[in-house]
């Protein structure tokens, strides 16, 4: 919203500062975005008259000039193609500050010639659009004058954001009411004359449909006989420093009440009106040209205004195309109604229409003003235009009623901690326009919308006492926690975090929707979860897996030459439509020479990654939260998005999938042009709950025997896996067993490999006989030669 | 005392001995020196082993003297042997030079990094720790009902427009249509539903809008708070923020200014400024005279306390939220809030943390 100061001043009659008002808007919550002050801003500018002109010797486009800044000359370059002999324009000196860029006018040289100061566009100096060569000015201005007095009517512009609640400060009139209540200045009473009415007229109606509610009041006016035109020029520049076009005097009318008081408004050409006019919904599949150019098909729940023949607009968003005031028309029909602003909001959305009217009726007009804007409006047209005045018409279902409420004065204490006297609250909100009898019975205007609820009024009295009054005070913290702050997923989170991290891998975080190009890869069935209104093509699926993400975060750095990278992310994989249809996981993935060993190349040596260095990023964090890796088991393969033959599912006992690995499928490695890459996901929800279990701590034994170890090596079928091996070991059951460790692989040929074993074993009480130590040995043979169908490899 | 034993030939020959083992030229001479002298057959030896044909009494005196004699010349050996050792290690030592400045492999530790936007979550659990609070998480899909409605956000709101809010294909049967969270408000009422006042918590997560431009991601992080009970009032609102910022911008006495604003689930609603200071190139929080926009907040607006089963009338409270992404951007003087998504590891290891840097109150909330 915006307005210029003396516009403001009509309302509001006050000696403050442009500067008090704008901190006094700010602080009552009509929050100041941006001031445009042009005395201030133009304070070091001059009149300038050039008094010759030369050609740049380096430059076709720029002219060196000679200007009079009054009894001295000086020389500026000047890009501008307007500039020429005896033009006065505006200068701007060295050290000056142009307003539009805020940049400092410097001595430069340009193409090799000094300038001295700069001549200035209009656009330069706020002073309106146009950008096209140097602002001219009147010749009657000496030289040397302050830039200032050259412009009639330089004002002030304030623009203030207004928050949805509060329509009725979407005039300017409003907003002088709030301030006034702040203290700043006296609001000045609104005065409307008496129409003198002829007894012409054009019937209206309001035409319900059961209880739908969309218009409850329809009035009126047909004024004959005006002579439209160009509006007068105070009326034009005010609704063009404010960023409105001016059309013709009567559009500008109805435009100025809508600024000047919230009151939307709208003239149609009563010539093209048959019969009666007014209110009612449309029928499905209605057609309209609006004046926005566009044709609108309509449903059967609109509401629209119309003839007794045809459909004149829109209510209370757009009128018709053909049905507005032109320059010669010379009959008007001025509307002025209430729309309910739920009605309209449905509307304006459903049509995808903005408008001024719109954005106010949705928001709440003030229902007890329908008919004073009305006779606002046709009072200045008549001043402007002439004409006529026929009988106000006006047709009301039920409007919103004056709502009372009884306020306990107390609950503002309670509710911001200070004490304000209950004479001062009164006067806070009687000059607020409500009503306050002695037993704190509250009549809320009828502009106020927003306000229903006691709490309400608390924020009416707390914004005009002001906020800043409010007293910091402790929030006593009682008793320091007895349990983490952090629940065990947020725990287990962190956790995860730091350890993937430790391990050399950077953390993302990606938007959670992607590309359908990427779902279509990666999900095992065809429907991905799709946004119904995407922001792009590129972000328009939900994705089931971080990794989605990770493998796009690559490409983005592959393109900007990095092939050796290891990333992760925590975070959503989505399942369905339905709130909770989502998982936390922990996806990462390894590509090029990012190993776990090092990550680039390197004097000592670095290969590629392979499935092994993201098995032991999970396996790193698996050990961490306490999972020992006797309890799981791999399922070969992976999930889909891996390579078949080089991908595993990490099984818990109760065959939960903790986690997952691989090598990034070879089609779709193919398709995404990627170099080999290796992926994990961990499925943090489902890891949480072993962890919880497991969490024990176990007392620590320290046996002083020494342990001894033992070396095995089996031949066995290529098919058979590792772990096979050592699980068959470790159903010996051999509680003396204390470790294995797999420290050798050796494919013989086609069919059989080698694989040798070291085993721990941890004598407790009696130091082993070799006969013991023979025993432990040929049960691990036998078990494992069974297991494997392989056999001890002859030494 | 006569011939060998003669203390003058004794002398001379320690002396002569002495001066064969300091000329000897490598480790072999000084071996033949010691069989010479201490062999067997060695003069040394010899003198030892005819000390028997001696009377007792020049056996006493002179016993001690060759025994002395023998050890000296032992010690000298053995010294002149070691220098030898050690002359032709420190030759070898010299050959077998590395060169110290070739590369190293990077730490892990050092190649990984943690997001910015999860370092500043955890530096702000710290502190919302300390405070009593818990951490509360919802759902990043929700029903237009906890996105909504139950935040007395009406049909009708701005708000609830297609251009601020991601629709999916699923309906939730009186919950309503499924929408992507616009804010984290959605977790204060589920939070609220399935307890009882008193409450204390915060709530941080991803949440979308349908944006994009330098300022605004189509997704993005807030942290909401919420205290609800029967008398925390706008004094305390106050002294939670002044004490949050103060502590996570590491400034004594942080100043914040509270104006009026509107959001449909507080009243009065409020917006928060912090102090800072705009004139050099790098903004400054906690000093200067311009005031930032960092937080919305206000009371629990009474519908939204209804919604959650809570009796407005016995029961109040504030809640605040905080663009998470914002606040990392203030602290740590990111400029381009787009670039906190899209993965860029030049980006990642430059603001990034170490996996070490584990934010805590005692070690400070800062790199």
């Amino acid at each position: 919203m915006k307005f210029t100061l003396p516009w403001l001043k009509n309302h509001l009659e006050t000696n403050a500062s442009l500067n008090e008002i704008a901190n006094n808007l700010t602080e009552i919550g009509l929050e100041v975005e941006n001031i445009t002050d042009p005395t201030a801003d133009l304070k070091d500018f001059t009149v300038a008259k050039i008094i010759s002109v030369k050609k740049h010797p380096d430059a076709d486009r720029l002219q060196l000039c000679e200007v009079d800044i009054g009894g001295e000359i000086k020389d500026v370059v000047c890009g501008a193609t307007n500039a020429r002999k005896n033009l006065s324009t505006i200068y701007a000196p060295i050290g000056s500050i142009v307003p539009k860029s805020n940049m400092e006018i410097k001595k430069v040289k340009i193409r090799g010639v000094e300038s001295f100061g700069m001549l200035c566009s209009a656009e330069e100096l706020n002073l309106g659009d146009d950008s096209e060569g140097i602002i001219e000015i009147d010749n009657d201005f000496e030289p040397g004058t302050k830039a200032i007095s050259a412009f009639s009517s330089i004002e002030p512009v304030i623009e203030i954001a207004i928050t949805p609640n509060r329509p009725d400060c979407l005039g300017v009139y409003g907003i002088a009411r709030d301030l006034a209540a702040k203290g700043v200045g006296k609001l000045q009473e609104v005065k409307i004359k008496t129409i003198k009415e002829t007894e012409k007229t054009i019937p209206v109606f309001i035409d319900s449909y059961g209880k739908t509610q969309f218009c409850n009041l329809f009035s009126g006016r047909l004024i004959e006989g005006i002579t439209n035109n160009e509006s007068p020029k105070w009326l034009k520049e005010r609704l063009e420093k404010i960023g409105l076009r001016s059309i013709n005097a009567i559009v500008d009318v109805t435009n100025y009440i809508t600024y000047d008081y919230g009151r939307p408004l709208h003239a149609y050409n009563a010539d093209k009106i048959k019969g009666r006019i007014g209110a009612k919904l449309s029928k499905k599949g209605d057609k309209i040209k609006a004046l926005d150019g566009k044709e609108y098909t309509l449903d059967d729940q609109t509401c629209i205004i119309s003839d007794d023949e045809k459909i004149l607009g829109i209510g209370g968003i757009i009128g018709g195309e053909e049905f507005g005031s032109e320059l010669d028309t010379k009959n008007i029909f001025l509307e002025s109604a209430y729309f309910d602003p739920v009605h309209i909001a449905e509307n304006g959305r459903r049509l995808n229409i903005n408008s001024d009217a719109r954005y106010r009726f949705e928001r709440g007009t003030d229902p007890e003003f329908v008919i004073d804007g009305l006779n606002l409006a046709t009072q200045m047209i008549i001043e402007i235009c002439g004409g006529k005045p026929g009988k106000l018409e006006s047709i009301k279902k039920e409007l919103p009623k004056v709502k009372k409420i009884k306020f306990n004065p107390k609950i503002i204490e309670k509710v911001s901690g200070i004490s304000i006297k209950e004479k001062d609250i009164k006067k806070i909100l009687e000059s607020l326009g409500f009503e306050v009898s002695k037993s704190f019975e509250i009549t809320i205007p009828s502009w106020r919308p927003d306000v229903s609820e006691q709490v309400d009024i608390v924020e009416e009295v707390i914004r005009i006492y002001g906020l800043n009054n409010i007293i910091s005070s402790p929030l006593k913290n009682t008793k320091q926690p007895s349990k983490p702050i952090l629940t065990d997923s947020q725990k287990n989170t962190n956790l995860a975090r730091r350890i993937l991290a430790s391990r050399g891998l950077i953390e993302n975080i990606s938007y959670s929707f992607v590309s359908s190009k990427y779902t279509k890869l990666f999900s095992n069935n065809s429907n991905s979860l799709k946004l119904l209104n995407p922001i792009s093509e590129e972000l328009s699926d939900m994705r089931t897996t971080p990794l989605i993400s990770l493998i796009d975060n690559f490409i983005g750095n592959k393109k900007r030459g990095f092939t050796d990278v290891g990333i992760f992310e925590i975070g959503p994989g989505f399942t369905g439509a339905k709130p909770g249809n989502q998982h936390l996981i922990a996806s990462g993935l390894r590509t090029g020479m990012y190993k776990v060993s090092g990550v680039e190349r390197h004097w000592q040596g670095n290969d590629m990654v392979d499935i092994f260095d993201v098995k032991s990023d999970i396996l790193a964090y698996l050990d961490i939260v306490g999972i020992k890796q006797e309890i799981l088991e791999y399922y070969v393969p992976g999930p889909k998005c891996f390579h078949p033959g080089r991908s595993a599912n990490i099984i818990s006992k109760k065959k939960k999938v903790l986690a997952s690995f691989g090598e990034i499928h070879p089609k779709i490695s193919k398709k995404l042009n990627l170099p080999l890459c290796v992926g994990f996901e961990i499925y943090l929800d489902d890891v949480l709950p072993i962890i919880e279990n497991n969490n024990v701590l176990k007392e620590f034994n320290s046996y002083n025997l020494q342990s001894v170890k033992r070396d095995f090596s089996f031949d066995i079928p290529n098919n058979v896996s590792a772990e096979t091996l050592i699980k068959a070991i470790r159903s010996c059951k051999e509680d003396l067993i204390k470790d294995i460790k797999l420290f050798d692989q050796f494919i013989l040929d086609d069919e059989k490999k080698s694989l040798a074993v070291e085993i721990t074993i941890q004598p407790k009480i009696d130091t082993l006989t070799d006969k013991e130590i023979d025993r432990i040995s040929n049960k691990v043979i036998n078990s494992v030669e069974k297991a494997t169908k392989g056999n001890l490899r002859s030494q | 005392m006569s011939g060998n034993y003669d203390m003058e030939n004794i002398e001379s020959l320690k002396k002569e001995i002495l001066e064969k083992i300091s000329n000897a030229i490598d480790e072999d001479a000084v071996e033949k020196i010691r069989i010479e002298e201490l062999g067997k057959k060695g003069r040394i030896s010899k003198l030892l082993n005819e000390i028997g044909t001696l009377s007792p009494e020049e056996r006493k005196n002179i016993g001690p003297v060759i025994n002395n004699l023998k050890k000296v010349i032992n010690d000298e050996i053995q010294e002149k042997k070691e220098h030898f050792i050690n002359l032709i290690l420190d030759n070898r030592l010299l050959e077998e030079k590395l060169d110290v400045t070739l590369p190293v492999k990077i730490n892990q530790n050092n190649n990984g990094k943690i997001h910015p936007v999860s370092q500043v979550l955890e530096e702000i659990s710290e502190i919302f720790g300390s405070l009593g609070y818990e951490i509360a998480d919802g759902p990043d899909i929700e029903s237009e009902y906890y996105n909504f409605n139950a935040l007395n956000i009406p049909e009708s709101h701005p708000a609830r427009q297609m251009h601020d809010t991601f629709y999916l294909d699923e309906y939730n049967g009186e919950e309503g249509q499924s929408v992507l969270r616009t804010h984290t408000s959605p977790v204060q009422v589920r939070t609220m539903e399935s307890g009882k006042p008193p409450f204390k918590f915060i709530s941080p997560g991803r949440t979308y809008r349908c944006d994009s431009d330098q300022t605004h991601t189509p997704m993005f992080h807030q942290i909401e708070g919420l205290v609800v009970d029967e008398k925390t009032n706008l004094g305390h609102l106050k002294w939670t923020l002044e004490t949050f910022l103060s502590s996570f911008f590491e400034i004594e006495d942080t100043q914040i200014q509270m104006r009026p604003s509107y959001f449909p689930f507080t009243e009065p609603s409020i917006e928060i400024d912090v102090l800072c200071d705009r004139s050099g190139s790098v903004l400054k929080i906690g000093e200067g005279k311009d005031w930032l926009e960092v937080a919305g907040a206000g009371m629990v607006h009474p519908n939204v306390l209804k919604a959650a089963n809570i009796n407005p009338n016995k029961y109040q409270g504030f809640a605040f939220g905080f663009g998470l992404d914002r606040l990392a951007q203030l602290k740590y003087g990111i400029p381009d809030l787009r670039t906190f998504f899209n993965g860029d590891i030049r980006w990642l290891k430059h603001y990034g943390f170490s996996s070490l840097d584990i934010p805590t109150l005692s070690r400070g909330l800062k790199k």
